[in-house]
């Protein structure tokens, strides 16, 4: 059921996507956002392991999945903050190579697509697995 | 552990930012960010010393440790708030030479570069800190946070785009 929830939210972005999805996807700004908020997370000291296990395992204890659903809650916070950052990066690479049209695309993907992505991360994936694991953990 | 996640943390902005890391240094965004966040600790009675000491989180009592995190926390909320008045100082001065291309660009940088050091200062300093001395507590406002963070990065990216569009509307 869960499986069915998270293909909804993919099939119904792909309808706004349309045949336009190869400029969906840049290495760089992908690169810059999931690993950048783990690596958030690990300087947070939250446990980046369990929060993956509690997510997938049956008998995970109450405490376990309270300080998973901590660690998504941040995951979809620095994810946010990572896709805030990248924009204005991408805005200064975008504005410092004005002259130069074939540079201006890049930059102009990362600034818009680290916020596609931060936003993505933040509430297709960390809000529903951190309100599932809250309501695991309280019964 | 937590030193390897805050490398790799920079790492991942040097590889974002490349070979145009002389356009993100700024030193009056800098002062505007770096100022604001100390008289906001300083009037808030913040205990500097004490939470710098709270980088080696182990170091301290519990109930240093809170205290400590309570200065992470203002130090969080004080730079968004810089990066917000940065970005509005900024384009006070970019709509004030609007017929002068040559004074736009200071402006561009202070709009924009306010608004990183605020986000770096927030969610890449304070935000790991204050959850590492305060573990397994909530704080409603970081994801507030975040939400700010996403809104006046797109609204940056809306009125730098419509700026770079000036040229070409008023030609027709």
């Amino acid at each position: 059921m869960r499986l069915l929830g998270f293909i909804s939210i993919l099939v119904s972005l792909m309808v706004g996507i349309g045949s336009n999805l190869s400029s969906f996807i840049d290495a760089p700004s992908l690169i810059f956002v999931i690993p950048g908020a783990l690596a958030l997370l690990l300087f947070a000291g939250q446990g980046v392991g369990n929060m993956f296990g509690a997510v997938f395992s049956a008998d995970a204890t109450s405490e376990q999945l309270t300080a998973a659903a901590d660690a998504w809650e941040h995951t979809g916070i620095y994810a946010q903050a990572m896709g805030g950052i990248g924009t204005i990066i991408g805005l200064v690479i975008m504005l410092k190579n004005m002259d130069d049209p074939a540079a201006l695309g890049p930059g102009m993907a990362v600034a818009l697509l680290t916020v596609f992505y931060g936003l993505f991360v933040a509430y297709a994936v960390a809000l529903p697995l951190q309100t599932r694991l809250r309501s695991r953990a309280a019964g | 552990m937590p030193i390897v996640g805050f490398l790799l943390a920079i790492a991942l902005l040097m590889v974002g930012i490349g070979s145009n890391i002389a356009a993100m240094i700024n030193p009056p965004s800098f002062l505007i960010v770096f100022g604001f966040t100390l008289g906001a600790l300083l009037m808030s009675g913040a205990d500097i010393p004490l939470m710098l000491r709270g980088i080696n989180a182990g170091s301290l009592t519990p109930e240093e440790a809170s205290r400590a995190a309570a200065g992470w926390k203002t130090a969080r909320m004080a730079g968004l708030a810089a990066g917000g008045l940065g970005t509005m100082t900024g384009w006070i001065i970019i709509l004030k030479n609007l017929d002068d291309p040559v004074a736009i660009g200071p402006g561009m940088a202070i709009s924009l570069l306010t608004v990183m050091y605020g986000l770096i200062l927030a969610f890449v300093i304070a935000l790991p800190l204050q959850t590492k001395l305060t573990p397994g507590e909530r704080d409603a406002s970081a994801s507030r946070g975040a939400t700010f963070a996403i809104l006046l990065s797109a609204l940056l990216s809306i009125s730098m785009y419509s700026i770079l569009a000036l040229p070409f509307a008023t030609t027709g």
